[in-house]
């Protein structure tokens, strides 16, 4: 009986099941909110609409790994915030982030969306290193996005900027 | 059993959500100044979402590029470089939070439109003194006559003309940029025509020697801009607290500018003296040395009721022997006491009664100062609005260095 208070089931977007120790499904303060809503109704999964089996696989062995530190209060001002905190990564999680492309902007949305805070500074991290250095044209192509200004408007920011360029 | 809708595939060609896009972008800040500021030049082209949120971010801190003086040897260029205000923008102007300015050629700064740089958001100014100028008390490149000729006793050089004359001469060959001289029948100074208008809240001397610490009412940093300055803070190059100053040759801005001032942070900063044989401190006898000139100068200005805090003056005992016989916290106190001291003695040399009421009201403001090492101030001092992430990086990466020798 006791054991079994201590999963809960969690339902992802291709509708594949996961039983999880509550404490590692609690990193996520989305469910950590959600299973104190649906209080003692075992045996309901909650649906995570927003994040595939291969996404919530991943995640789960961040959450199990980090499972016994103190959860993050929760911040006052991000901005503030991260003008004072070091992009160092931990080593366990920047071997773990290791990941292509594409599964790591899936991460991000997916700790976004579960409420993660350290994983998705994790994540966020990672991204800004990859960009640290980049011309304009290569930051499109990682991110897969089209120029949408015109010559002139182009022109005109890049006088504008011009100051901040090496 | 798979949801034909779920679109895990397209995920990555979705583009992403501002605000983690901006949660991105933010963290670029975590690296060197110049590199963060080149990497959201970048982003500010990449699209129409990337710039609304890149702008901010980068505009938040703007320096402007400055041409570098002018080589006094050399005949002065017909068309010297002036400021181009025709890409100003207030829009943009507004963003800015921290406004950065070194020294420069006075003909750059007066440009010809009858307007001031303004920058109503405005909360921190820095100046930084480039380090070829050392010795000169102004930002401007261009020494004004009205310059005291008399140099302070000081071991320190090129406060006097005569001294920087012959040091340009030596350099004539050299392509480096020197102290341009003025005609000596030239006006007073002009009060810096790009900072005039600027309020800010604090105000950082960045990487400049001692010498350079002059706010003084014959500046040409316009006194208005001290009017709103709660906080000021000097990043002291550790080296120059070798230097001997005398108060006297200290001036600051008039004690109506000076009403709102609240703290003055005194940070040591070593990095460049690393691997230079001696930074300050001792004499040969082995006895505690320092000029205090400026902080005392300030701290005994009538009307000015500031706190002082002194961070990571251990750090500027590197490389001497004290640093491998004492811990950090040993050295700082040691520095600490010996400004006491220092301080006690000026405050009684120069009264009359040492009963007098004055003398008791100059003692009691030693409650006001304070000496931390460096992590304190991380963890006490609210040092981001003043200093980036990556200063700070620069700071403990030096007292990483001490520590690692002291345990040797």
């Amino acid at each position: 009986m006791a054991e079994k208070k201590q999963t809960v089931i969690l339902q992802t977007s291709d509708d594949e099941q996961f039983t999880v120790e509550k404490v590692v499904a609690e990193r996520s303060a989305m469910i950590k909110s959600m299973m104190e809503d649906l209080g003692d109704q075992e045996g309901q999964a909650i649906p995570l609409p927003n994040v595939s089996s291969s996404v919530l696989t991943k995640i789960l062995e961040y959450c199990d790994h980090h499972k016994t530190e103190p959860l993050p209060a929760p911040d006052a001002n991000d901005a503030d915030d991260s003008r004072r905190k070091t992009s160092e990564i931990g080593e366990w999680d920047s071997r773990w982030i290791q990941v292509d492309q594409e599964m790591l902007f899936e991460i991000i949305l997916a700790a976004n969306y579960l409420d993660i805070k350290p994983l998705l500074d994790v994540g966020c991290k990672t991204v800004a290193n990859m960009i640290k250095g980049k011309t304009p044209e290569e930051i499109r192509k990682l991110f897969n996005i089209t120029n949408d200004f015109t010559p002139e408007e182009e022109e005109q920011i890049r006088k504008e900027n011009e100051w901040a360029e090496e | 059993m798979k949801d034909p809708n779920n679109g895990t595939d397209n995920l990555s060609l979705a583009p992403l959500p501002d605000d983690l896009l901006h949660r991105i972008l933010s963290l670029l800040s975590a690296c060197d100044i110049d590199q963060h500021r080149s990497t959201l030049a970048s982003c500010i082209l990449v699209s129409k979402q990337f710039s609304a949120i890149a702008t901010p971010l980068l505009w938040r801190n703007y320096k402007p590029i400055i041409p570098p003086p002018c080589d006094p040897t050399e005949p002065a260029p017909i068309d010297l470089p002036i400021i181009d205000t025709s890409i100003w923008n207030d829009n943009l102007f507004r963003l800015v939070k921290v406004f950065s300015v070194s020294t420069h050629d006075d003909t750059w700064c007066r440009f010809s439109r009858p307007r001031h740089l303004e920058l109503p958001n405005l909360e921190v100014l820095r100046i930084q003194v480039r380090k070829e100028f050392a010795g000169w008390r102004d930002y401007h490149s261009t020494p004004s006559p009205s310059l005291p000729t008399s140099a302070p006793a000081s071991e320190s050089t090129s406060h006097s003309k005569s001294k920087s004359k012959a040091r340009s001469k030596s350099t004539r060959k050299s392509c480096k940029p020197g102290v341009k001289m003025k005609d000596d029948n030239c006006d007073n100074k002009t009060p810096c025509k790009l900072i005039k208008g600027l309020k800010p809240r604090i105000v950082v001397y960045e990487g400049t020697s001692l010498n350079c610490l002059w706010p003084g009412a014959n500046s040409d940093i316009p006194q208005r801009v001290w009017s709103q300055v709660e906080i000021l803070v000097f990043i002291v190059s550790a080296k120059e607290a070798r230097y001997f100053h005398m108060m006297g040759h200290v001036e600051l801005p008039e004690r109506k500018y000076l009403g709102n001032l609240k703290k003055v942070y005194w940070i040591f900063d070593p990095t460049l003296e690393l691997g230079e044989s001696h930074v300050p401190w001792l004499d040969g006898n082995g006895s505690w040395k320092v000029d205090w000139a400026i902080l005392m100068k300030i701290f005994m200005t009538e009307g000015v009721n500031c706190h002082f805090i002194v961070v990571n003056s251990a750090a500027t005992s590197l490389g001497s022997a004290s640093s491998e016989e004492n811990s950090m916290l040993e050295i700082q106190e040691k520095i600490e006491e010996r400004f006491r001291r220092d301080y006690e003695d000026k405050v009684r040399d120069g009264a009359s009664d040492p009963e007098e009421e004055e003398v008791r009201r100059l003692l009691d403001r030693l409650d006001l100062v304070k000496f931390i090492s460096l992590d304190e101030f991380v963890e006490k001092a609210r040092w981001w609005e003043f200093l980036d992430l990556a200063e700070l990086e620069r700071l403990k990466e030096v007292k990483r260095g001490i520590e690692a020798r002291s345990n040797l």
